[in-house]
């Protein structure tokens, strides 16, 4: 199962195959995680998050055909509108997140100085990203922070490849206007 | 050159982890189409002999006596379809036609926005707002008593809030409380019986309350008549 394509993958999943969805998420969760953190600063909510992405997606997923091979577009638009409507998300999901397996993996425990350092930087920058609009949010954390294309983020957001264009110059604008106020927040020059 | 926001590196996730959830994942998964099957099953049973036994009178009585169940949310149906692309949105005792509007003149729901919108109570006792009548869709509308019903329940929503804090949503913005699980299940059941609910429960959900997440932010599940106490951060 592991040689095989997401869109074969995918393809499976749709038909019912619980399996070939199984080895989506091995394949992706690491990516799904990150993300998560990436929007809420906290590791622990993106291991919930990811749980919730990954059953929104079986319960959407004869609604999409992959068009590329790459379940990760997807799975990150799934995320994205888990995370803007996580009240529904965690309701709709209620029963399965109660039953999430809560024992805590000891590759986790050696790391959590780390950890905590990443949750109070990860919470800087979204206090900065906050003071863009939403959907720019949604564009600079999933073309900068996830390194989509334009293209894929499309796909990711359902909206023109020229939405995205737009929306991501506008919050770089905004931010570099931000960033002229020294300590205002962290940014970092890159290449 | 780019400038962007300084955010730290991706974490690999622990091989361990990765299969104690994917197996998660897979029981959830197998205990859906059961319970998809148990449906079809009953629904093809009983769909004809209901069609023959409740095609007239039966069906108008269930229509007119249809109460809704589920109060703390809307559904925002995008056409006049059950199958149609949904915006759940909370309810705050308004007018469901009121709401769904707000949603369609923002745009979410596409253009152009529909003269007629009309409230109708789902199979499930959630409140549907379609682009359409209920009657088409085979539902009973909502009846007249929601009002009070609704008012009453959003009177309770705004105490509980107004205790804790905001709703919870995940937003990493919060209200300036942050009241322990302790004292917020206590403030809650306070609440609940002086105002006539005192049958509904308190639970715990998203996790349990940590020293990164010690408060308490409330979610509302008025078909299970519980209130759900959710840990957040600070």
């Amino acid at each position: 199962m592991a040689d095989l394509t997401d869109a074969v993958l995918w393809q499976r999943a749709a038909a019912g195959d619980t399996d070939a969805f199984g080895t989506i998420f091995e394949r992706h969760a690491t990516t799904v995680y990150n993300y998560c953190f990436r929007r809420t600063g906290d590791w622990a909510q993106a291991e919930e998050l990811t749980a919730i992405v990954f059953l929104e997606a079986w319960r959407r997923r004869t609604q999409v055909v992959l068009e590329r091979d790459d379940a990760i577009p997807w799975l990150l638009g799934v995320a994205t509108n888990v995370l803007r409507n996580l009240r529904r998300s965690q309701r709709r999901h209620r029963a399965a997140l109660e039953r999430l397996p809560r024992e805590r993996v000891d590759d986790f425990a050696g790391d959590v100085d780390e950890r905590l350092d990443d949750e109070r930087r990860m919470r800087a920058a979204l206090r900065a990203l906050e003071k863009l609009p939403r959907p720019d949010q949604d564009v600079l954390a999933l073309c900068v922070w996830e390194e989509l294309t334009y293209e894929e983020a499309s796909l990711a957001l359902g909206v023109p490849v020229g939405t995205v264009r737009s929306r991501l110059s506008r919050a770089r604008g905004r931010l570099r206007e931000l960033s002229a106020n020294p300590g205002h927040f962290a940014t970092e020059e890159t290449t | 050159m780019t400038q962007k926001l300084r955010v730290p590196d991706r974490r690999q996730l622990p091989a361990a982890w990765i299969e104690l959830r994917r197996q998660h994942l897979l029981d959830e998964l197998a205990a859906r189409p059961r319970a998809e099957r148990r449906r079809r099953r009953i629904v093809v049973a009983l769909v004809p002999a209901v069609l023959v036994l409740l095609a007239a009178t039966a069906f108008t009585t269930y229509k007119l006596t249809r109460n809704p169940t589920h109060l703390e949310s809307v559904g925002c149906y995008d056409r006049a379809s059950l199958s149609a692309n949904t915006a759940v949105v909370g309810a705050d005792g308004r007018d469901p036609v009121a709401i769904c509007a707000e949603v369609w003149q923002e745009g979410a729901l596409g253009r152009p926005v529909p003269k007629h919108l009309e409230a109708c109570v789902l199979q499930t006792g959630a409140i549907g707002v379609f682009p359409g009548t209920c009657s088409s869709l085979g539902l009973a509308p909502l009846p007249a008593s929601y009002r009070a019903q609704a008012m009453r329940f959003a009177s309770l929503q705004n105490a509980i809030v107004a205790g804790l804090g905001t709703l919870a949503s995940g937003s990493s913005k919060r209200g300036r409380q942050c009241v322990g699980r302790t004292p917020a299940e206590r403030f809650v059941r306070r609440i609940l019986d002086a105002r006539g609910y005192g049958d509904w429960q308190i639970k715990v959900a998203g996790g349990a309350f940590t020293a990164t997440a010690p408060c308490a932010e409330p979610s509302f599940d008025t078909g299970g008549k519980s209130v759900y106490l959710i840990p957040a951060a600070r």
